[in-house]
């Protein structure tokens, strides 16, 4: 090797484990912060040391302790708030998935007049955002008396998580070979047989990386439960969570736990697929 | 019937459920929303029609425009800092290493956490007294910052805390375009004699335009509309210094309870967002 590429190599070894270096340090120091905050005794923070001083997890203890009755945010455990969150998640989950297989199979498979304009409305309503239909969504849910339930949470997350599956699963039905389903319409098979006895059981990944956009995107949605309940006993984690920062007298160390209560979930479901995250959220943007 | 028919019409039946929930969350929302806006509606009492009333009002006070250039500078500078750094950090991180998968994985996690959580990680961070970013810059002897409580500093605290989040998903995501990119074309470039710049020029950037194409347009679609992020940091002070689109509409429907003149603002909003979808539907149809 020469002089001159050894050098060239050099220079690219200090670009690459500096750029690196930032990177890392850029996202681990604020989450480190909050670990750290989160597992010491709250009276750490007006010493103003950021080096733990000792090791505690009352702050979770304290946090899905019940204080008072339902009522006040700091007073409830949070225990009610997983719980509202989950149920809301799973609901709509299991809709979006019955609901955007069928759809995305028609699209991805079956030939009618139209269905290209179909596929254009469902990515239109993928890109359509929230903050437009806040209000159009609240009118039409208060009409119907839906707000204050977390039915009425789950069915306007339908409209922006629905056509995102259903967009995911119209691209991974794509990929699948034809010539099973082929053979099975020359055996006699109906459609709706093909579609469950045997497109539904080889796409199970594919069903699995939607399951866990449509639960994770539920689980982190803010401005919905924000503007349709108010009662804290039905309020899922994200709003619980905001509710402890307008406090005068704010615990941080019971703040920065709630939020890692509130990330564990997603976190842990997103690494689990991080292949298809990149992929799935881009719109298919990165092939391969 | 023949087969082709009862495919269409089967075609059509699967799509019947997804259409319907969206009617009743999207379609029918905003023609009631398009309706409301032509009428002065309190919450609590009757509608009265005004005509253009609320357009009139929106389009003559400075608040919109206020509220729109306060969007645009917060999705422009936050959007291009993600771009522009992601794109350099793909590119001094795109080579063979034992640490790629370790990295990716780092890089993805500011992602993974819901943004409610950030933003109350963050809102901790900037905080004037406790906040462990004036701890660590008082110790080095410098005054303490108002990041989120002073005009001047509200605005680009917010859009670090969205460069945060989303940088590093840029820049899992270049990498995985750049990684898609042939190495011959490198290869016989080099033969050639073609620099580095030349390479990058002619070879890495045009390989990669469609990934940041896509990425560029679904992120402003994205930052556009953020709303639990500038809330729960700031609420869009002070005074007006981060009241973007979403916080207003937000402000007229829920705290002025001017649902009519909120209606009406976000159909007006509403056109600069169909334009970025059209956009981006093109690109992405056009990629398929």
């Amino acid at each position: 090797m020469g002089l001159r590429s050894k050098s060239k190599k050099l220079i690219g070894d200090i670009v690459y484990y500096t750029v690196a270096l930032i990177i890392v340090s850029l996202v681990i120091l604020p989450l480190y912060f909050m670990f750290m905050q989160a597992f010491t005794p709250e009276t750490q923070i007006y010493h103003r040391n950021l080096i733990p001083e000792s090791f505690t997890l009352s702050n979770f203890v304290e946090l899905f302790r019940q204080i008072s009755k339902a009522g006040s945010v700091a007073g409830t455990s949070f225990f009610l708030y997983v719980r509202n969150s989950l149920f809301i998640s799973s609901l709509t989950t299991i809709i979006n998935l019955c609901v955007s297989t069928l759809a995305a199979y028609s699209l991805a498979r079956l030939r009618y007049r139209g269905k290209y304009l179909c596929s254009t409305i469902v990515l239109f309503t993928y890109l359509f955002p929230a903050v437009v239909l806040m209000v159009p969504i609240y009118i039409i849910l208060a009409s119907f008396s839906l707000t204050n339930t977390l039915e009425g949470v789950v069915i306007a997350l339908s409209a922006t998580s629905l056509p995102f599956t259903t967009w995911l699963l119209n691209g991974y039905f794509r990929t699948l070979p034809l010539d099973i389903e082929e053979s099975a319409l020359i055996d006699g098979c109906s459609q709706l047989g093909i579609l469950v006895r045997i497109v539904l059981p080889i796409s199970l990944p594919g069903l699995v990386v939607a399951a866990i956009f449509s639960f994770t995107q539920a689980w982190n949605n803010f401005l919905f439960a924000y503007i349709l309940i108010d009662r804290p006993p039905l309020l899922p984690l994200s709003v619980a969570s905001m509710r402890l920062i307008k406090f005068e007298y704010v615990e941080w160390s019971k703040l920065m736990a709630a939020g890692i209560v509130a990330a564990i979930v997603p976190v842990i479901l997103y690494m689990s697929i991080q292949r298809y995250v990149v992929k799935g959220l881009t719109a298919g943007a990165v092939k391969g | 019937m023949n087969l082709s028919t009862r495919y269409a019409l089967l075609g059509y039946a699967f799509l019947i459920p997804l259409f319907l929930i969206l009617g009743f969350v999207l379609f029918y929302p905003i023609g009631r929303a398009i309706w409301l806006s032509f009428y002065r509606k309190i919450v609590g009492s009757p509608a009265e029609f005004i005509g253009l009333g609320n357009y009139i009002e929106i389009l003559t006070k400075e608040y919109f425009y206020i509220c729109l250039k306060n969007t645009v500078v917060y999705t422009f500078s936050a959007v291009t800092l993600k771009a522009l750094i992601g794109l350099i950090v793909a590119l001094a991180l795109n080579r063979e290493s034992r640490y790629r998968g370790i990295l990716r994985t780092i890089a993805l996690i500011p992602w993974t956490i819901p943004t409610f959580v950030i933003a109350l990680l963050y809102y901790w961070l900037f905080h004037t007294k406790l906040g462990a970013i004036n701890i660590i810059l008082e110790s080095l002897g410098m005054q303490p910052v108002r990041w989120l409580t002073s005009p001047e500093w509200a605005m680009p605290s917010v859009i670090w805390v969205n460069f945060w989040r989303g940088m590093p998903f840029f820049a899992v995501t270049f990498l995985a375009g750049l990684q898609a990119i042939k190495l011959e074309l490198y290869e016989a470039a080099e033969i050639d004699g073609a620099g580095y710049l030349q390479k990058l020029r002619h070879i890495t950037l045009p390989g990669l335009k469609y990934v940041i194409l896509t990425m560029v347009l679904l992120s402003t679609i994205w930052t556009f509309g953020d709303f639990a992020l500038i809330w729960i940091l700031t609420a869009g002070g002070p005074g007006m210094a981060t009241t973007t689109l979403p916080i207003y509409i937000y402000n007229s429907a829920f705290s002025r309870l001017d649902i009519g003149y909120a209606s009406a603002l976000s159909i007006v909003t509403a056109p600069i967002f169909i334009l970025l979808m059209v956009m981006t539907i093109r690109i992405i149809l056009r990629g398929e």
